[in-house]
């Protein structure tokens, strides 16, 4: 029978022979996590969100949705439209990204008719006098299955005339 | 960041809890108390993570906790005033044979369950002992007369 010490290093388990690098392996990777930690509260991995703001002779439009996102949050877009001339046919066009990738659970106010154009997503609304604000939001939630950047473009049209477009991509983490 | 911040408060509300809960209700583990300590886990999911289903909200928190861990460690070891805080002191239970009820009644400790500990360690009887410590991770050593 092997007596128990025959079988034990104990230059290896009581002297640390080739383990002096072993703490070192661990405070890298103990560092590596802290960085990711660090990232992740500046915001990096969702979801900030920042204003888009564009404007033109017709109308300015503000765009408030999360360019960083993760499978399964809860998130929210706001987009406002301010007319700086009468805008007959208000027509609030979203791009694919809001319904291929994002489950958009309620739009308000309801826009009077919805269409599709090509695969992007068409929200009609009443007229806009100059001065007049149409604030239109937007609940969403991220597929879990989800990855990778989506289109969130969104575009102002008076019926088919574009009046104001803010590219956006949202970007979804794994 | 509200996901970091998030496991930081759970990470320390469970640690408070722990504490306040007492070491020997977290080394004797009835079926009970781990059915409750896995409902337990799955309520503080919910409210780390919530509705988040991503690989990257996951191994933020485990990171997040995970040097939680190392850091309370390290604090625990380099100030020595704040590890009676931190993890707690030992208690002594027993000495030279003789019960010392209040610590009993301070840990919520019966004399049956004393003696269950001593003869789990071969101990017929507390005449034996010459110290029972209960221990900050909730165990008891048994220190017989002749060692």
């Amino acid at each position: 029978m092997p007596r128990l010490d025959e079988r034990v290093d104990l230059g290896r388990i009581r002297d640390l022979r080739g383990r002096g690098s072993h703490p070192w392996i661990r405070r890298v990777f103990l560092t590596i996590l802290g960085v990711g930690v660090v990232v992740a509260s500046t915001g990096a991995i969702g979801q900030p969100t920042q204003a888009l703001v564009t404007g033109g002779a017709g109308a300015r439009l503000r765009v408030e949705v999360p360019d960083v996102l993760r499978g399964g949050l809860l998130a929210h877009a706001r987009i406002v439209v301010r007319a700086a001339r009468t805008i007959s046919h208000p027509r609030i066009v979203l791009g694919p990204g809001f319904f291929e990738g994002l489950q958009v659970n309620t739009i308000e106010p309801s826009p009077q008719s919805e269409a599709s154009r090509g695969r992007h997503v068409v929200l009609s609304y009443a007229e806009l006098k100059p001065g007049d604000e149409l604030v239109v939001y937007l609940q969403l939630q991220v597929n879990p299955t989800t990855v990778g950047d989506q289109d969130t473009t969104v575009q102002l049209d008076d019926e088919t005339e574009p009046v104001a477009r803010i590219a956006h991509t949202t970007t979804v983490l794994p | 960041m509200d996901l970091v911040a998030r496991a930081v408060i759970v990470f320390f509300a469970i640690f408070f809890i722990t504490r306040v809960v007492g070491r020997r209700e977290l080394s004797t583990m009835e079926p009970f108390d781990l059915i409750l300590l896995i409902v337990t886990g799955d309520l503080v999911q919910q409210g780390v993570t919530q509705s988040d289903y991503s690989l990257t909200g996951a191994l933020t928190v485990i990171a997040t906790i995970a040097l939680l861990t190392v850091a309370l460690s390290y604090v625990n070891f380099k100030v020595p005033r704040l590890r009676p805080v931190l993890e707690g002191e030992p208690l002594v239970l027993v000495q030279d044979g003789e019960i010392i009820e209040r610590n009993l009644r301070r840990e919520r400790i019966t004399v049956e369950e004393l003696l269950a500990g001593a003869r789990q360690q071969q101990i017929a009887s507390l005449a034996q002992v010459r110290f029972a410590v209960l221990e900050t991770n909730g165990a008891i050593s048994f220190i017989p007369s002749d060692a």
